[in-house]
């Protein structure tokens, strides 16, 4: 029995929300970020190697864009959740898949089914990246284990004049 | 040395990129530089009492970020990684070594610069591969035109 309706297709290339990071790309921030990735090319802490590489400037690695837009301060602080739901996981799903409307499907389980990314330009230091995603994809699969539906959806990132950074597009499958 | 498009040919391997062991601590750092408070990470009484897992996992977006180390590491300076794609099929815990590797898979040439497809994937130290995928980067020919920057994508 198909799970993707009419409805449900008509999600497809309706774009969700634009995500937009809470500020410019500072410096404190980004050295954090490469320290824990242990990201040893030095043209994202080190002036002169900024200044001499192809970008001119300190840059982040390509996937931080991945990880740029944050929960505003003063906001409701989602682990507030664990005094009264204590087994949470505390896998805040937040804007969920990009902002996008959920996929109403009768299937509980929901797997990463992969990544693919393609890279344009690396945000410079003071860069203000956003998001904005929508589904490009949604289709019924016949599994080993029962029917699954695959979603992919699609996440433009640009920087604040509006050219694209990145284009980073995440199979999730429902099962 | 910059890499040049004449200096590869199919079946080459890349040099390996290794991190590890990873401990909870390496974790950690990871999950809150990027605010990832997804427990399976860091509180063990969760991640094998609740969630039934074996350990504390290796967090899936380090291991994209990795491989994409690997071939940044081997592209640059002169080359562009140009796509990426991978998919996790294993989990990686907490003690685990993690190995990205490469392989050159096809070279063409494309509007004067050097096109090369690899497969790619992280292998941990008892050999199980739990995350493979592909990537394509681009390279200068010898004495060619540079990689354009801001690259404007392949052509499909």
């Amino acid at each position: 029995m198909p799970f993707v309706t009419e409805a449900i297709s008509a999600l497809v290339d309706v774009p969700g929300p634009r995500f937009t990071a809470l500020g410019p790309l500072g410096p404190d921030e980004l050295r954090r970020f490469v320290q824990a990735v242990m990201e040893p090319d030095p043209v994202h802490w080190d002036d002169a190697a900024g200044s001499a590489s192809r970008y001119g400037t300190i840059v982040a690695p390509p996937l931080y864009v991945l990880h740029a837009t944050r929960r505003a301060p003063g906001t409701p602080d989602p682990l507030d959740r664990l005094e009264a739901e204590p087994d949470w996981d505390a896998l805040d799903v937040g804007a969920g898949f990009g902002g996008l409307p959920p996929i109403d499907v009768p299937l509980r389980r929901v797997l990463n089914g992969g990544t693919e990314a393609e890279f344009f330009r690396l945000p410079p230091l003071g860069c203000i990246i956003s998001a904005q995603s929508s589904y490009v994809e949604i289709v019924d699969r016949e599994g080993r284990q029962g029917p699954m539906v695959f979603a992919k959806i699609e996440t433009i990132y640009t920087d604040e004049d509006g050219e694209r950074l990145a284009r980073v597009v995440n199979t999730v499958i429902m099962r | 040395m910059s890499l040049a498009f004449e200096d590869i040919s199919p079946g080459d391997e890349l040099p390996e990129l290794v991190r590890g062991p990873m401990t909870t601590t390496h974790i950690m750092r990871w999950s809150a530089a990027i605010e990832n408070w997804h427990r399976i990470h860091y509180d063990q009484a969760f991640a094998t009492g609740h969630d039934g897992l074996p350990g504390l996992l290796v967090n899936g977006s380090f291991k994209q970020h990795l491989l994409v180390g690997l071939m940044r590491g081997w592209l640059e300076p002169a080359g562009w990684l140009a796509r990426i794609q991978m998919s996790f099929r294993g989990m990686d815990l907490v003690g685990d070594t993690l190995t990205a590797w490469g392989r050159v898979l096809e070279t063409s040439e494309s509007d004067g610069l050097g096109v090369v497809v690899c497969e790619i994937g992280i292998r941990n130290q008892r050999g199980e591969e739990g995350t493979s995928g592909g990537a394509t980067g681009v390279l200068p020919l010898r004495d060619g035109r540079p990689v354009p920057y801001p690259f404007p994508g392949l052509s499909r």
